[in-house]
């Protein structure tokens, strides 16, 4: 399909007075996206727009150049959905329930059967194809939602909170069936408000915060964002005072800080230049240990919201 | 029929019925079988004749609480507790039209009512037959008319239910007050407001069905000219039929969450 798979123009939500989601733009293609935000920051929001559950305030949704709307149920044939909720047909067996929404997609008989039994065992849930929901752990009941998701092979898969609940495990195999998905040349947007779950899966972010877009791309142009805000690194040993005095005069830092365990910590707009030369000083023995702020997706999510805010 | 309606009519069956409360519907629907045992064997002559004791009082019982109740409580939480729980989403985030979703959750909310109301329309004939063996063709016959005419009058009953769930936050509310009040207690005042009361066309469809001329109480009786009985399948099937359409309607201006 030549259209992108998902383009949001301008697209904005409000719950009374309470802004939801507010002019979001994106365009996403091919691969896996992942959808990162705090609770209440509009992931589920923006899975419920594209699904077509909830009414825009402002703005549009195509999904391949189809317009999303409530009620458009052809546009919904390219789309697998995991709801974030929690699956409330409780008195379902797991097949029945799979088997009811493999008709609803356009399957009957065998065939539905056939396509549910396969979308279990994807998931590892085919030996838990007679057990009812309610009897079920919350990650097995996780992992029959990301299966009806994948029940007719969508284009676009939308997973919202699919990790939730899981178990290490299966939390693995989750996220390499997503992986795989997306490998695939399918396009998948797997929200979520844990970062090392969404780095797990992919470096392509779309990072949302009280319903604005925060920030969008791949990992390492998230991290180009970062380089322009002041960064830390913290080296600690004897007789730093020196080059501190040089990497001030070099303006590769802008200010230090001392702690009493004679560790200093060095701000600076320049933290590569800033690494090497701290290399080149640690090769000698001088610094006995050198720790930098750069390492985890964590930071850069909350640098970006101290930026926003 | 559409495979999707009956998938889904099939789901609500099973959810209705593999559902504890359905013990509880089935006490509502056996109080008038209860109310029929009591009459004949401590009743002391109270009942004179099998047929007007169920003319008189088992089918308005029927027709003012039974009907109005299963169909409140049975109907119209198959759609309201999907809404609830955000558990529509997987039936609406499917490729078919809101309207085929709407059918068949309809469609599996009357199906479930009627064993129910079969229940309590032929379970007091059947007592009469057992204990009164003299008067068991004509109870049957007019037990058999009687389910005939609840099971015709859920369908209005049961779409209108399933539209105030998909159109209100608060369908209990709106469906009480239009089942019970706007419906037996128009229904049954003498002057033209009657006419914009389901419950009139059921009553001129009971009249003539089961040959109900009055109720024991006084309270709430059928009209005395009621319309033909055409003219009451009309009314009621375009109802069902308008009821169905709004749902669909409210489905798409409703959100989900």
């Amino acid at each position: 399909m030549s259209a992108p798979a998902i383009q949001c123009d301008n697209l904005s939500r409000w719950y009374g007075e309470v802004q939801g989601l507010a002019g979001l733009t994106i365009t996403l293609d091919h691969g896996v996206f992942g959808l990162l935000g705090p609770n209440g920051s509009g992931k589920s929001t923006l899975m419920r727009l594209l699904t077509g559950q909830i009414h825009a305030s402002r703005g549009s949704i195509k999904i391949y150049g189809e317009t999303v709307v409530p009620g458009n149920h052809h546009v919904l044939r390219h789309i697998g959905y995991a709801v974030g909720e929690d699956v409330h047909f409780e008195n379902e067996r797991a097949v029945d329930f799979m088997k009811m929404l493999a008709v609803l997609g356009g399957d009957s008989g065998a065939a539905a059967t056939t396509r549910a039994m396969k979308a279990l065992d994807y998931m590892g849930m085919a030996d838990k194809a007679s057990v009812r929901l309610r009897e079920m752990s919350k990650g097995m009941r996780q992992r029959v939602k990301v299966a009806q998701a994948l029940l007719f092979e969508p284009d676009l898969l939308l997973l919202d909170e699919p990790l939730n609940g899981m178990d290490p495990i299966n939390r693995r195999h989750t996220i390499d069936c997503v992986r795989e998905w997306g490998e695939s040349g399918r396009t998948v947007l797997l929200a979520s408000h844990v970062l090392h779950e969404v780095e797990s899966v992919t470096n392509r972010l779309i990072m949302l915060h009280h319903g604005r877009l925060l920030a969008e791309g791949r990992l390492s142009d998230i991290r180009q964002l970062v380089d322009r805000k002041p960064r830390r690194a913290t080296i600690k040993g004897d007789n730093l005072r020196q080059l501190i005095a040089e990497l001030l005069s070099d303006e590769l830092i802008t200010g230090f800080s001392q702690d009493t365990d004679n560790s200093f910590h060095l701000d600076t707009f320049e933290l590569p230049l800033l690494l090497e030369k701290l290399s080149v000083y640690g090769r000698n023995g001088t610094i006995e240990t050198l720790e930098t702020d750069d390492q985890e997706l964590e930071l850069v999510y909350s640098l970006l919201l101290s930026d926003n805010a | 029929m559409n495979k999707a309606i009956l998938t889904l009519a099939a789901f609500t069956w099973r959810s209705r019925m593999t559902n504890t409360g359905v013990i509880a519907f089935a006490a509502v629907a056996l109080i008038p079988t209860f109310i029929t045992f009591v009459a004949i064997q401590y009743g002391d002559g109270f009942v004179e004749t099998p047929v007007d004791f169920l003319r008189e009082y088992i089918v308005p019982i029927n027709v003012y609480f039974t009907l109005p109740f299963i169909t409140i409580f049975l109907s119209l939480p198959t759609v309201a507790s999907l809404y609830e729980k955000g558990a529509i989403a997987y039936i609406f985030t499917r490729p078919i039209p809101r309207w085929t979703a709407i059918c068949g959750l309809f469609a599996g909310s009357v199906v479930s009512a009627i064993p129910l109301l079969l229940i309590a329309s032929l379970a007091p004939s059947l007592v009469f037959g057992i204990l009164m063996p003299g008067s068991f063709g004509e109870v049957m016959n007019l037990g058999i008319m009687h389910s005939l005419l609840l099971a015709i009058a859920i369908l209005p009953y049961s779409a209108l239910c399933i539209m105030f769930a998909i159109w209100s936050k608060k369908p209990l509310l709106w469906a009480a007050f239009f089942l019970f009040f706007w419906g037996s207690v128009i229904g049954s005042l003498p002057g033209d407001a009657q006419m914009w009361s389901l419950h009139h066309y059921v009553m001129g469809l009971a009249k003539s069905m089961c040959g109900i001329e009055k109720v024991a109480t006084g309270l709430l009786p059928p009209s005395d000219n009621p319309p033909a009985d055409l003219f009451n399948i009309l009314v009621l099937s375009a109802v069902t039929v308008a009821m169905i359409y709004l749902a669909q309607l409210a489905s798409k201006k409703r959100d989900i969450y």
